[in-house]
C-alpha cells in the first residue's frame, strides 16, 4: 500500500531524508503546472519547482498537518512565483525591457488548441500584474477559496476577492471578442 | 430589478456565493453569465507542456544533492570528472583566439564548436552556482552541517568561477562577468567562513544575494545560456 503523505511528512521529519522523494515525485507534475501557469516559461517554471521543494524541504519541521502536505508545498510554490514574477518585473524596468510575463514558447504538445486564442490568453495573463496572476492561478486552476488565497498570499479577504476580480475583468476585455469570433466561427 | 454585477457574476461561477434565484428568473443575468462562463472555460484550457515520463525521477535527482542526498547525474559529464580542467581548456580556447593565430592546420576548424564547448561549461557552472545560492538563501542560519557542505562547494566553485570570469572578460560578455565578479566575491566569503560565525555569516550572505539579486541573474543567465546553446544545436 502506498504511503499516506502524512506519514511521509512524519518520516521526513524524524530524519528519513530519503522519505522525501515520494513527496516529490508525487507532487512534481502539480508544482510544475502551477510554476508554469504563473510564469508562462518551462525554464522559469523548472527553477521553480527545484527551490519551491528545496524550501520545503528546509520548512518541513514547521509543518503541522492542519492543512494537506500539497495545499502548504502549492502555497510555497505560488510565493516562489510571485517572488520570481516581482523581480522579473523590477529588472525588467530597470533595464527597459519587456517584463515578459507571457509566455512565448510554443506548446506543441497541444496542436488541437487554437493557437489564436492561446496567445491571446497568454497575452491577456501578461497584462495582470504578479499578485492578480498569483490570485486568479491559484483560484482558477488550482481551485482554492478566496480565504485560502488570502492567507496563501497575506492578503484580507476583500483584498482577496479584488485581487481575482481584476483579472476575470482584464480577461474578459481581452478575451470575449475573441471568443465571440470563434463561436461565431464554429 | 437589481441585476448582478460582473463580480458577484463572478464568485457565483467560482462558487463562491449561493444563487438567490434572481440568476434562475433574470435573462439578462443568465445571457452575461453565459458569456463570463465561456471566457472563463476557454482560459482553463490553456495548455500546459507535456513532462516526460521520468519527469519526478528528474526533479528528484536534481533536488538531492541540495539536500545533502546522493549527486544527480550532470547534464555535461564530462565537467564532472574534472571541472577545474573544463574550465582552464575553455580559458585555453579563449585565449588562443585573442593571440597571434598560428598555422592554419593548427586552428580549431570551427570556432562555432570552441563557443559551444564554452557555453555548455560556463551554464554548468551557473547551475551549479545556482544550486548553493539557493541551498544559502534557505538555510536556517544555525546549523553547522549546512554551512560545511556549502563552504567545500563554494571552494570546489570558486577556481572555476575566476577562470570563467576571465573567459567573459575576454570574450565582451560584460553583464556575464559582473555577474561573476559578484559570485565570486561571495564564494570567497562563503569558502573562508568558519564554523563559529555560522548563524551571523549565513545572515549576511544570505542578505548580499537578496541585495544583489544575485540567484535571480545567475538563473536568467543560465536560462539565456542553455536557449543559445539549444539554438546552436537545433542549427547543426
Amino acid at each position: 500500500m502506498e504511503a499516506s503523505d502524512q506519514d511521509l511528512v512524519a518520516r521526513v521529519q524524524s530524519g528519513d531524508h530519503h522519505a522525501y522523494r515520494y513527496l516529490v515525485e508525487r507532487y512534481s507534475r502539480g508544482v510544475f503546472r502551477l510554476a508554469y501557469r504563473m510564469t508562462g516559461s518551462e525554464q522559469d517554471a523548472e527553477d521553480i519547482v527545484q527551490e519551491s521543494f528545496l524550501k520545503a524541504f528546509r520548512q518541513m519541521h514547521r509543518f503541522e498537518s492542519r492543512s494537506g502536505f500539497g495545499t502548504w508545498l502549492y502555497r510555497i510554490t505560488a510565493n516562489c512565483a510571485l517572488d520570481f514574477l516581482r523581480l522579473r518585473q523590477r529588472h525588467a524596468e530597470a533595464t527597459g525591457e519587456m517584463p515578459g510575463l507571457t509566455s512565448a514558447e510554443p506548446a506543441p504538445d497541444r496542436l488541437t488548441y487554437s493557437s489564436e486564442l492561446r496567445l491571446g490568453i497568454a497575452d491577456a495573463l501578461g497584462t495582470l500584474s504578479p499578485q492578480e496572476r498569483a490570485a486568479f492561478v491559484l483560484r482558477h486552476y488550482q481551485g482554492c477559496g478566496i480565504q485560502e488565497i488570502a492567507g496563501s498570499l497575506n492578503l484580507s479577504e476583500t483584498a482577496a476577492k479584488n485581487t481575482v476580480f481584476r483579472p476575470v475583468q482584464k480577461l474578459r476585455r481581452h478575451l470575449e471578442p475573441l471568443c465571440a469570433t470563434m463561436t461565431r466561427t464554429n | 430589478m437589481r441585476h448582478y454585477d460582473q463580480d458577484e457574476l463572478t464568485l457565483l461561477y467560482y462558487g463562491e456565493a449561493g444563487a438567490d434565484g434572481h440568476l434562475g428568473r433574470c435573462l439578462e443575468c443568465q445571457e452575461q453569465m453565459k458569456q463570463l462562463s465561456a471566457t472563463l472555460d476557454r482560459v482553463r484550457e490553456w495548455p500546459v507542456p507535456l513532462r516526460p515520463a521520468d519527469y519526478p525521477t528528474q526533479v528528484w535527482e536534481a533536488l538531492a544533492p541540495q539536500i545533502g542526498l546522493s549527486r544527480k547525474r550532470r547534464a555535461f559529464p564530462w565537467l564532472g570528472a574534472g571541472a577545474a580542467i573544463a574550465a582552464m581548456l575553455v580559458l585555453a580556447f579563449q585565449l588562443g583566439r585573442h593571440t597571434a593565430p598560428g598555422p592554419a592546420a593548427t586552428r580549431v576548424a570551427d570556432p562555432s564548436v570552441g563557443e559551444r564547448i564554452r557555453d555548455a561549461a560556463i551554464g554548468d557552472h551557473l547551475e551549479q552556482s545556482r544550486f548553493v545560492l539557493a541551498e544559502l538563501a534557505n538555510a536556517n542560519g544555525n546549523d553547522a552541517m549546512e554551512l560545511s557542505a556549502g563552504r567545500r562547494r563554494a571552494s570546489e566553485l570558486l577556481q572555476q568561477n575566476r577562470l570563467y570570469r576571465q573567459t567573459a572578460a575576454l570574450s565582451g560578455m560584460g553583464q556575464v562577468e559582473d555577474t561573476l565578479e559578484d559570485l565570486e566575491r561571495l564564494l570567497v566569503e562563503l569558502s573562508h567562513a568558519s564554523d563559529t560565525s555560522g548563524p551571523q555569516v549565513i545572515l549576511h550572505l544570505r542578505k548580499r544575494i537578496e541585495q544583489q539579486q544575485l540567484l535571480f541573474r545567475v538563473r536568467i543567465l543560465e536560462s539565456q545560456f542553455r536557449h543559445k546553446l539549444q539554438s546552436k544545436e537545433d542549427n547543426l
